[in-house]
């Protein structure tokens, strides 16, 4: 079987494990964006001054018989240089200090009548577990749009519906059907 | 205010109903264009890619808001129908694209969700 795959990196998982045992603050999102559906760049703010950034951007993958961009999640400390260059809006969000961070990740089985199975891997969701509250960021249900889905205390599930994600997998006159699968893992 | 100069209601159906013939729309698949390696990715062949993507965005996105334009040459527009129109002049493929990313299918649109690159 054939494979795409749009998984967090090792240095993005560090950046997100390093958060444990902080507060969050606040979500900072580009200015006018909808500060639950930002477009490209979520800013998590922390209670020691510090800030990540979590990244919806498209990458180059091999994908069916040619390569395509697909976007996925990535992380890493917050250059708050680029303030000087793009405004951002500060949303203030129910404040909650670290436990845990889980990573959804979505296995999608693509059967055809005209390629061999085909698998796709992407890390769809960031939940990030508070002591109070929960943050879930989630990809869009289409794999080439940078939207980020934001919630506080939110379902993952409702977010991003896997029937509407196989919904999209399905498209084709030669696609047989798509399975998806969710897995959970911490990290 | 959106890109059009008019005060009528832009759905992704009329904006994409009104598309030159050259952009390959079939109102009965709601596909622009040729398949590509999905049927969600199409593919328009032109002598101008970017010019092509440009007048493409500018009439699918007609009537509709300016969510993102950043010094990449990526715009997003979002249309009264809630469908984002999103143009993408440098992509890693190497040729400018129009995504068309549907919410909803009101007033029974057969406009699918897509990717059009143009080569």
């Amino acid at each position: 079987m054939t494979k795409a795959s749009r998984q967090l990196s090792e240095d993005s998982k560090k950046v997100l494990h390093s958060t444990i045992g902080k507060r969050i603050e606040c979500f900072r999102v580009i200015k006018d964006h909808e500060k639950t559906r930002p477009i490209g760049l979520v800013v998590v703010d922390f209670d020691d001054g510090s800030s990540i950034e979590i990244r919806n951007s498209e990458d180059l993958v091999p994908f069916f018989d040619g390569k395509e961009e697909l976007n996925g999640f990535s992380c890493k400390e917050f250059d708050d240089r680029i303030l000087e260059r793009i405004p951002f809006d500060k949303n203030k969000v129910p404040t909650s200090t670290i436990k845990s961070i889980d990573l959804i990740t979505d296995k999608i089985v693509v059967h055809s009548n005209k390629f061999e199975d085909y698998i796709i891997i992407i890390d769809a969701g960031i939940i990030i577990n508070g002591d109070k509250h929960s943050y879930i960021f989630a990809l869009d249900k289409v794999f080439f749009f940078e939207q980020i889905l934001c919630s506080v205390d939110g379902n993952f599930e409702e977010m991003r519906p896997l029937g509407e994600v196989k919904k999209y997998w399905e498209m084709g006159d030669h696609i047989i059907d798509a399975e998806i699968t969710r897995a959970s893992e911490q990290i | 205010m959106g890109t059009g100069s008019d005060n009528k209601y832009h759905s992704v159906r009329r904006n994409a109903e009104s598309a030159p013939a050259k952009f390959g729309y079939n109102s009965n698949s709601g596909l622009f264009g040729n398949n590509g390696n999905h049927e969600g990715i199409r593919e328009i062949k032109t002598d101008n890619p970017i010019k092509d993507a440009r007048e493409l965005f500018a009439i699918i996105a007609n009537g509709g808001w300016k969510r993102l334009k950043n010094d990449s040459g990526m715009e997003v527009y979002v249309l009264p129908d809630n469908t984002y129109i999103t143009l993408r002049i440098h992509t890693k493929s190497g040729s400018p694209a129009v995504d068309i990313n549907i919410n909803s299918n009101p007033y029974g649109s057969k406009v699918k969700t897509q990717k059009i690159h143009f080569i």
